[in-house]
């Protein structure tokens, strides 16, 4: 059994602007990534799982610039290599940027998603420690094992993940750091994954945006959803994906699984939104910390309120059997 | 290089006898939800079959949660060694090599953009589509990472965008076929009421029975027009390529893997593989000749088409003989056959056609695709049961003003419609039909054109038949049905004709020009040519679906299609206002362009 150990906000950082604001707020590490290519008028490199402009630093310099100031303030960056592919010119790239921000203050790890990539890293630096992205795709303590073996020290749990199996995955692995997610963006589809057009092509697209973000419109049963069945039953509304989707209720439950990390996703958004994220998520793990129960009851709905400024709907929800009352998760059912 | 053939199996309602009739491997299990895999007992009972007709077995296991890995360990027990097993997950490796086991790579661990809005225009952009083609498998770095995890397979899918990798020699591919996989959810579709059904084994694998299509539209706050649709079940989000490309030996495939037709709403999966078995037995000695154009059936298509290049399906190409008539004659044609051996030979006679493996009863094509089907000897093939089917897809994917040209074997009309009245080879059943029974099939917007009976020279008879469907109001030429084939539409008896076959076909329309342009109001070619010009596009060509306008233009970033149809249609668009809705497909032209058109067709 793991000693349960203050939990660590994890957040996203895209400019050595934000760095002081959001440490203020209570950040404890970030996480972020650099393309070089990126900008207005340039076709991007594709080196990590976030593509689109102003998703990543625009050079190593400003980058590791941030990763000092961090370091100042007794924070730390990890660098996001988690592209879910590398083309030969951007495998090229991304070990470079890796060459020059591994051992330097403030840099605390890699994060990586592709098999390759991380050999690469291992053999390369085999002293960093390495951080298995959600790109990766690791859903079960067995793969947590196979990749342990090449120099990964923490894993992103995947969304799809419910908080039963992912305290049956920190069981597993005392030697691992296990990282969640609690604020935005929820897709429905599992990121390792998935292959719809906008985590792959690595060029901006007019038209092509995540499909998960449009309407859909579909009935159970066999055959066509044709236009004359279009329903938004069930079925659509689970497949949506969720921008402001958040786990805050379930901070508790996270932190007696085991898991030590929470993640706040977006790395595009302003930084006013990125403040309110972290200070939401700090004023909630502050209230647990002080609640003799160790409990956040329904006062983690009223913080979203209270910091986010709307109320949270149960379709938002990351782990929607930690919101309801009463619903006792249990271990999967052995199969017959 | 022999090319396999393998049929993939995750639910089947009836015998695998005959599922599996004709593949030489049997892909069985499930890629994106555990809960979808088979039990102990089922696995047994399919790896005798399989030992029984020689036939090798696959187990596919999928993406698993930690409630998954026992489930899947399980199986790997009652596998003989050697056996192959496709693993979807990392975690899994391990324990199929520990068990003497031969891992493939599954799909879901192959990244790659697996997306059904993907359309003609990226295909067509030299950037975009070396975007679109990256892919894990082309890196150096991850072909070594699987050599030392001994991972000598690896599955690829039908991606629109196909493949451009170079594997190495020892590493061999095999191909799924027509269903691409997209993505994987575990947000369960089918039991929405519990989200950690996955966890609580309350799941209740309604997926067993069914599924859900899914389309998804336009995004009005991101201008976006393009919309898909795709398939979702167990887990997995897929959706439908039907073309096979050429040439798969360039990417080491030499095995072909064909998912099972889906359980309809009636009828049930059709048997198809008996059809290839006989191509496959009887070559070129199969009953209706191998060579021979039917120089009548394709007249007619020539003679009946709206438009002068139609959009036609080829439905039950079998081995080419008519789609090289068809294709000479200018038709932009697409062939569809149920066996991939005459597919095969098909392919050599008409390099570059899209041919496609499928059902005749289940089409794989979207709406109003085809100005033309022309189906040689396929209704007469399939069951009275699917009939219904049959008649669903023809309406479906055929244009309005769209012409069905039909070669359909007679039958007495005394005598019961699902009496078969011929045996193929002594054995594959076919059945006779009247001209009404197909008009009342095909529903009533269909009006017969022609009814020729034909004689064949073993004493067989046969129709020659042509219906047009109605279209909305712009097509001349259309009339009542002639009183001389009114008799033939009730009673089933041959008309005038049959005496004289083939002397003067009875026509009852006019050959028809193509659709005119809109209507009243609308505005002019030229006036819409100036329009895209003051705008810096170039016009590429027009034409006239039903109520829609469909421009074909290009621009600095490429081609695209410019759609203008009647706000009365709900389909997505850019933006609507009032008589008239605009939307585009390819790069976004601008939206002051849009705005233009949009506004020239309200002022007409």
């Amino acid at each position: 059994m793991r000693e349960e150990a203050r939990l660590q906000i994890h957040c996203p950082l895209r400019g050595l602007d934000e760095v002081d604001a959001l440490v203020q707020a209570g950040a404890d590490s970030f996480y972020a990534g650099i393309d070089p290519d990126a900008g207005p008028g340039k076709a991007g490199s594709f080196l990590s799982r976030r593509h689109m402009p102003n998703e990543n630093f625009p050079s190593i310099r400003e980058f590791l610039e941030a990763a000092a100031r961090a370091h100042v303030a007794g924070r730390t960056v990890h660098l996001a290599l988690n592209a879910p592919l590398y083309s030969a010119s951007s495998w090229d790239v991304g070990l470079g940027i890796a060459d020059a921000v591994v051992g330097r203050p403030g840099v605390a790890g890699i994060i990586v998603a592709d098999p390759g990539m991380l050999v690469a890293l291992h053999r390369r630096f085999p002293e960093c420690p390495l951080t298995a992205s959600t790109v990766m795709g690791l859903t079960n303590e067995a793969a947590v094992a196979r990749f342990k073996t090449l120099g990964i020290r923490r894993v992103v749990v995947p969304r799809s993940l419910a908080i039963p199996e992912v305290a049956q995955m920190v069981r597993a692995h005392p030697d691992i750091a296990f990282e969640c997610f609690v604020l935005n963006d929820r897709c429905p589809n599992i990121d390792a994954v998935c292959g719809f057009v906008h985590g792959f092509a690595g060029v901006r697209f007019d038209y092509q945006v995540s499909i998960c973000r449009c309407t859909v419109y579909g009935e159970k049963g066999a055959g066509d959803a044709s236009e004359g069945t279009r329903a938004s039953g069930g079925f659509g509304e689970n497949l949506v994906f969720e921008r402001e989707a958040c786990g805050a209720c379930a901070i508790p439950r996270l932190r007696e699984a085991g898991v030590e990390h929470l993640k706040i996703v977006g790395r595009s958004r302003p930084l006013a939104d990125k403040v309110k994220a972290v200070r939401f998520i700090h004023a909630a793990r502050e209230l647990l910390a002080s609640s003799p129960r160790g409990d956040l009851g329904t006062q983690a709905i009223a913080l979203h309120q209270a910091h986010l400024g709307a109320g949270c709907v149960p379709r938002m929800c990351y782990y929607p059997a930690a919101r309801r009352p009463g619903r006792v998760s249990r271990p999967a059912r052995e199969a017959g | 290089m022999t090319m396999q053939k393998a049929l993939f199996l995750d639910v089947w309602g009836g015998t695998l006898d005959s599922a599996t009739r004709g593949f030489d491997r049997l892909y069985l299990g499930a890629e994106s939800c555990h809960w979808m895999l088979p039990g102990l007992h089922r696995l047994r009972a399919v790896r005798r079959h399989c030992e029984r007709s020689g036939i090798a077995l696959t187990l596919v296991t999928p993406l698993l949660a930690p409630g998954g890995l026992p489930r899947a360990r399980a199986l790997l027990d009652e596998l003989p060694p050697g056996a192959e097993v496709v693993v979807n997950d990392w975690g899994l490796l391990e324990d199929v090599r520990a068990s003497g086991l031969v891992p493939v790579l599954g799909r879901l661990l192959i990244k790659t953009c697996r997306d059904p809005r993907v359309g003609p225009s990226d295909l067509d952009d030299p950037v975009m589509l070396r975007h679109l083609r990256a892919t894990n498998l082309a890196e150096p770095a991850f072909l070594q990472f699987l050599d030392g995890e001994g991972i000598r397979r690896v599955e690829l899918d039908n991606v629109p965008q196909g493949w451009e990798i170079a594997l190495p020699p020892a590493m061999r591919a095999s191909f799924h076929f027509p269903r691409v996989y997209a993505s994987t959810t575990w947000r369960c579709g089918m039991t929405p009421e519990d989200p950690e059904a996955r966890v609580h084994g309350t799941c209740r694998r309604s997926c067993r029975r069914r599924h859900a299509d899914a389309t998804v539209s336009a995004d009005p706050t991101r201008a976006v027009t393009l919309s898909a649709t795709y398939r979702y079940r167990a887990g997995q989000l897929s959706f439908e390529n039907p073309v096979l490309p050429t040439n798969l030996e360039r990417w080491n495939v030499d095995r072909v893997v064909v998912h099972e037709p889906q359980e309809g709403a009636s009828g049930g999966p059709a048997d198809l593989s008996a059809w290839d078995g006989l191509h496959a037995r009887l070559g070129s000695a199969v009953p209706w000749g191998y060579d021979k154009v039917d120089r009548r059936l394709v007249e007619r298509v020539v003679r009946y088409a709206p438009v002068a290049r139609p959009r036609t399906l080829d439905l039950g190409c079998g081995n080419g003989r008519n789609a090289v008539a068809l294709a000479a004659a200018g038709c932009d044609l697409v062939g569809l056959d149920a066996s991939a051996t005459a597919l095969a030979h098909c392919r050599t006679r008409v390099p570059g056609v899209p041919l496609v493996l499928g059902d005749a009863a289940n089409l794989p094509f979207d709406r109003a695709r085809f100005d033309v089907v022309m189906d040689s000897g396929c209704l007469h093939a399939i069951p009275p049961s699917r009939h219904a089917d049959y008649a669903d897809g023809i309406r479906r994917v055929l244009a309005p003003d769209g012409v069905f040209v039909a070669f359909a074997r007679r039958r007495d009309p005394e005598k019961p419609a699902t009496d078969p009245v011929f045996l193929v080879d002594g054995g594959l059943a076919e059945w006779g039909f009247t001209p009404g029974q197909v008009a009342e099939m095909l529903g009533g917007d269909f009006a017969l054109v022609e009814a020729t009976p034909h004689d064949g020279q073993t004493g067989e008879t046969f129709w020659y038949l042509v219906f047009r469907r109605a279209g909305d109001g712009t097509t001349p030429g259309r009339g009542p049905i002639d009183p001389a084939w009114a008799g033939a539409l009730e009673s089933g008896a041959p008309g005038e004709g049959d005496r004289k076959p083939e002397a003067t076909p009875l026509r009852l329309a006019a050959p028809v020009p193509a659709p005119a342009w809109p209507r009243e109001g609308f505005p002019s070619r030229a006036a819409l040519r100036e329009l895209a010009a003051r705008h810096g596009f170039d016009w590429q060509g027009e034409r006239v679906e039903g109520q829609r306008v469909v421009v074909e233009l290009s621009g600095p970033a490429g081609a695209f299609r410019i759609v203008v149809f009647p706000a009365t249609d709900d389909a997505p668009c850019y933006r609507g206002a009032g008589r008239w809705k605009v939307a585009y497909q390819g790069p976004m032209p601008g939206g002051a362009f849009l705005e233009a058109l949009l506004a020239a067709c309200e002022a007409g």
